[in-house]
């Protein structure tokens, strides 16, 4: 019988030595700027910002905690080191379009300054209108044309009725208008004297009546002609006043501009707006009097200053570099911008000075970060970022804009040219989910920066894992870790990575115990954070959660679910499996059993008929039924009916690391040979017998550990695991101190034959060169058994047999 | 000079209602009496009677015919509406008040009322030019032919002072700057006296005069010497002297009639015209 060695306790931990960090603290350790354990990911960040095209924008791929963010940051904050700052965008009116804002590109810095001359030119020019309307030139010139135009009319007017009263007629003014009468003694000439006039006097008098009527009238329809004659001899005065008024006050602005030639011709638009609504400007700024327009009139005034305000929406004055702009809520409107509108007059009113810029605006000439999770929730969000990406413009809008939804008053600003490099940051999921429903991720999102889960724990990595962690500690403004903290973290991490050559990438878990092993040491009153406190803190995160484990071992104690830890069953072993709630996982054992009987071959995964097993398990028991007909019924049918059966599982299970145990109880069921029940067994095996890795070896033994420690351990239990997993042991102390002291024992095996001679002691052997197992083995115990159930079997179906045993009826 | 009764013509125009309105208010602070009256205009009647009578639109140019029913009906919807509105502001500023509808032409139903009142209240016309043709001249001969006083009222129609007087020392100016006087006491304002001289002697004589006139007067005088005799000119002095109303004596050597008239016309703010005692005589012997 080939023998088993178990495991010493050597093999169940990875340790890291204190002394080969070379520091007593971390306060001695220097920040550590450069990324541990991810030279994929860096080196995809740095292909796809060094190559600068416009599709190659990065989605950074991996798990919560693996430093994404801060890696990503770093890289680009370098990156942005070697470009200049970005220009100011600045949005000003349209005086052409007032409903397109215009916008100006202008060298960082430069629209800060624009914004405060025209502020200030504003102001001026305020009091500079004024000054010209109430200079004595312009009100002596403005005089003389009122006063013509107002005495044109009535010298009119007085004209007419002084040739009517030398016809013998007076001008007479009715309420609604002008009339003519004749005239006797001074007075109006009633109508019966009228008719008393001789016919031809009276005909003569109608028609000078009917000549003046009409004069009075073609004198009244020259009113209107006469009031836009002098409305543009009054523009024409205002042109000429105001314009040498305007050109003076913005001469400055001009010469310290003229280099920009946006600006110029902005100016210069500026100026002719200014002479042609100089009267409308003056009077919106008068104070406000009692019927005139103001904030509470029902009226708007006609035209403001505001117009020349120049709206800075990116501000890069105080930038040296690009920027690196990283949008935690990318709304549309945070990445994008937005046209702000305010309540006046009863409506809603807006302008180019309601227009907000987004981070895309900010992040132009550098770098923008979202989480790509967040971005696809934001209505509109994404689509809008792949518009931009796409055309490489982008137009502040509102989506309700957009989507002609909206009535209220709004602008169409012009689209800024954007050269910005977006990163989205999110889950792998999400990128393979994007990548093969989404037809444009792939053409703008061309570098995939993939961020490994592990690292290997080599000591470069670990002297870098080391240094990250003490720069986190420092930023965090926590204690100093000592040499001792260091290494029970990297044993920490390497748990966490499942590996004893790994070290987990999710710095983000790490960076949790740090932060509460600084709260211990504080509640300790040390100075320093050492290995204590930190296990202090892995013990209470634990213990926060296991609220559900503890309850799953006390009923396991009080024997509500049943495990045996010790004596032998037929047909019975203890299975384990992980149950994982959060960030918490642990072991439990569940007891697994089977039954065979004359059949015709299969075998039932009670688990699979009800629906609480998964398709993994599933196929575990098929490689299982497969391995037992080729390894022991190769010549003839298998001809049994077993069924395998998870005793108390109430909920689904899935996996297949349970084949092995179920393949132990199987044959133990077939032989009627006893199980161990002291052990508890976990792998999977294959056609061959194999026995191959499962995940969460460390939960599964420390598991049936606590369930042994629980009813007392007896020194011959333990868990028998595949050989293979043996480098994934990360087991906790207590376990290994137990085994250590022969109270508990790990046993690796690479076959189901192993485990047949750990868990009933008896041989198992090979075929002989006939091809049959020696006798007084295992498996030709097994090969007898299942060639007797085959006969059983032949005689039924065979017409003449004389059997009279149903078909499945139980065999034991 | 003591204001106790002040006739306000009425016509329902826009401008009529505003003197109504700012007449009342100096009424109330003067304790005077005010008597509105509706003047049916008997021109207009006897013209809307010729058989071939027609109007054209002030501000239209339209021709329309007209007749004597449609002036009664319109006449009696004015003169209800005037009424309505002297109660109202008679009730708001608590005044002892009147109403009369007098039928007759407009310039002597205004003489007769002025004589029997110290001071007649009308509106300037309203925005048509029609409306303003003659009424310089008519509120002139009222004032001068009356020797009363006559207060004319724009859109701009509150007395919110300070009063300008044109003095020129004659007597028709001295009962001018009289009645300033008690404008600006009334208002509690200063007294902005202009005096059309040629030299600073003239006008430092001009202001002893006055001065001497008002002495026993608490409204604080400013003199100050105007040397145009532009109408225009002049008119834009006034406007931009900061007066609010304008005092004009009606025989002014300075204000010929013409000159008067156009004043009344361009000055924006209400204006006071102040008749002469030998004109009053003048006039009610025509």
């Amino acid at each position: 019988m080939a023998t088993t060695r178990e495991l010493g306790p050597a093999a169940l931990r990875r340790s890291y030595d204190p002394d080969a960090f070379g520091f007593d603290t971390t306060a001695e350790l220097e920040d550590q700027v450069d990324a541990v354990g991810q030279p994929r990911a860096v080196a995809a960040i740095e292909f796809a910002t060094g190559i600068g095209r416009a599709e190659y924008n990065i989605f950074a791929l991996g798990a919560p905690g693996t430093g994404k963010h801060s890696l990503v940051e770093n890289h680009l904050r370098k990156r942005a080191e070697e470009r200049p700052a970005p220009p100011d965008v600045c949005y000003v009116h349209n005086f052409e379009r007032k409903d397109e804002p215009s916008i100006l590109i202008l060298p960082a810095g430069t629209g800060r300054k624009l914004r405060k001359d025209m502020s200030r030119l504003n102001a001026n020019l305020r009091s500079a209108l004024r000054g010209a309307f109430e200079s004595e030139e312009y009100q002596t010139r403005r005089q003389v044309i009122e006063d013509e135009f107002k005495e044109r009319p009535r010298q009119e007017l007085q004209e007419v009725e002084t040739r009517a009263k030398e016809q013998g007629l007076v001008l007479l003014r009715s309420p609604s208008g002008i009339a003519f009468a004749p005239t006797r003694d001074g007075e109006v000439m009633s109508g019966e004297d009228f008719q008393q006039l001789p016919p031809e006097e009276q005909q003569d008098i109608q028609d000078t009546v009917e000549k003046f009527q009409t004069e009075v009238q073609l004198a009244l329809r020259e009113m209107p002609s006469w009031d836009r004659e002098r409305q543009e001899k009054v523009r024409e005065l205002e042109r000429e006043v105001i314009g040498m008024a305007v050109e003076d006050l913005m001469g400055g602005v001009r010469e310290d501009y003229e280099e920009f030639a946006q600006i110029s011709t902005y100016l210069d638009a500026m100026q002719d707006d200014v002479v042609e609504h100089a009267r409308g400007l003056v009077e919106s700024e008068m104070p406000i009097q009692e019927g005139a327009a103001g904030p509470n009139s029902a009226q708007p005034p006609t035209i403001s200053l505001r117009r020349y305000h120049v709206n800075v929406v990116v501000d890069n004055h105080n930038m040296t570099k690009a920027p690196v702009i990283y949008e935690d809520n990318p709304t549309y409107d945070n990445l994008v911008g937005r046209i702000e509108h305010s309540a006046r007059f009863g409506g809603m009113y807006t302008d180019f000075t309601h227009i907000k810029a987004g981070s895309l605006f900010r992040a132009n000439g550098g770098y923008l970060m979202v989480d790509a999770h967040r971005l696809l929730q934001a209505p509109f969000a994404w689509e809008t970022l792949k518009r931009a990406l796409q055309s490489r413009r982008l137009r502040i809008e509102s989506p309700a804009q957009a989507m002609n939804m909206m009535s209220a008053m709004s602008l169409l600003p012009e689209p800024l040219a954007i050269d910005v490099q977006v990163v989205l940051l999110g889950d792998p999921m999400l990128y393979y989910i994007l990548s093969q429903q989404d037809p444009d991720f792939e053409e703008l999102f061309k570098v995939a920066s993939d961020f490994a889960e592990r690292m290997d724990a080599t000591e470069e990595n670990c002297t870098g894992y080391v240094g990250v962690l003490a720069m986190l500690a420092r930023e965090d403004g926590l204690r100093p870790f000592d040499k001792t903290a260091m290494a029970h973290l990297l044993e920490h991490s390497t748990r966490l990575a499942g590996d004893q050559n790994k070290l987990t990438a999710r710095i983000g878990l790490i960076h949790d115990v740090l932060r509460e092993a600084d709260f211990w040491a504080g509640n300790a009153g040390s100075e320093v954070v050492s290995a204590t406190h930190v296990q202090q803190a892995i013990d209470a995160q634990i213990h926060r959660s296991d609220r559900i484990r503890e309850s799953t071992y006390e009923q396991i104690e009080r024997g509500t679910i049943m495990i045996d830890v010790e004596g032998k069953q037929v047909g019975q072993i203890n299975g384990l499996a992980v149950i994982a709630f959060g960030n918490l996982a642990f072991g439990r054992p569940n007891r697994l059993t089977a039954r065979v009987r004359v059949g015709q071959g299969d075998v039932v995964d009670i688990e699979r008929e009800v629906e609480l097993g998964g398709p993994l398990h599933s196929k575990g028991v098929l490689i299982l039924a497969a391995y037992l007909g080729a390894n022991y019924t190769s010549d003839s049918p298998l001809s049994l009916s077993a069924s395998i059966v998870f005793e108390q599982s109430y909920s689904g299970v899935d996996g297949d690391s349970a084949s092995a145990a179920e393949s132990f109880a199987l044959l133990s069921a077939i032989t009627k040979v006893p199980l161990r029940q002291d052990l508890a067994v976990t792998g999977s095996v294959n056609q061959h017998g194999v026995v191959q890795p499962i995940g969460g070896v460390n939960e599964k033994i420390e598991g049936f550990f606590d369930v042994c420690s629980g009813k007392g351990l007896n020194g011959s239990q333990g868990v028998i695991i595949p050989a293979s997993n043996v480098r994934h042991l990360m087991l906790r102390h207590d376990v290994v101190d137990a085994v250590s002291s022969n109270q508990f024992h790990i046993y690796p095996i690479e076959t189901i034959d192993e485990g047949i001679e750990l868990l009933t002691g008896i041989p198992t052997a090979q075929r002989d060169a006939d091809g049959a197992y020696p006798e007084d083995t295992f498996n030709r115990m097994v090969s007898d058994r299942l060639v007797e159930m085959a006969e059983k079997r032949r005689a039924f179906d065979s017409p003449s047999s004389t059997v009279t045993t149903p078909p499945d009826s139980e065999v034991e | 000079m003591q204001f106790r009764r002040i006739v306000v013509a009425i016509d329902g125009s826009p401008t009529s209602l505003a003197a109504l309105e700012a007449t009342a208010e100096l009424a109330s602070a003067w304790g005077a009496e005010v008597v509105g009256l509706f003047i049916e205009d008997t021109n207009l009647l006897r013209m809307a009677s010729l058989p071939f009578a027609r109007e054209v639109g002030s501000h239209s140019g339209a021709h329309r015919a007209i007749n004597p029913d449609q002036f009664e009906r319109e006449f009696r919807s004015q003169a209800d509406r005037a009424r309505n509105t002297l109660w109202y502001v008679a009730e708001r500023f608590r005044l002892t008040a009147s109403f009369h509808v007098s039928r007759g032409p407009v310039k002597a139903e205004l003489l007769k009322a002025l004589g029997d009142a110290d001071m007649l209240s009308m509106g300037k016309g309203g925005q048509s030019v029609s409306a303003s043709l003659g009424l310089g001249k008519n509120a002139r001969s009222i004032a001068a032919g009356t020797g009363g006083i006559v207060l004319l009222f724009s859109h701009v129609a509150r007395v919110s002072g300070p009063p300008a007087i044109v003095y020129d020392g004659s007597e028709n100016g001295e009962k001018a700057l009289d009645a300033a006087e008690e404008l600006a006491g009334v208002l509690g304002t200063s007294l902005m006296v202009l005096c059309p001289v040629e030299s600073e002697l003239d006008r430092a004589e001009l202001e002893e005069k006055a001065r001497s006139k008002l002495a026993n007067r608490q409204s604080k005088l400013e003199f100050r010497q105007i040397l145009t005799r532009n109408v225009p000119d002049l008119a834009r002095y006034v406007r931009s002297s900061g007066a609010n109303v304008a005092v004009l004596p009606t025989s002014s050597p300075v204000l010929p009639p013409d000159a008067l008239e156009l004043l009344v016309s361009r000055f924006f703010g209400p204006v006071m015209l102040v008749g002469g005692g030998a004109e009053k005589e003048e006039a009610s012997q025509q």
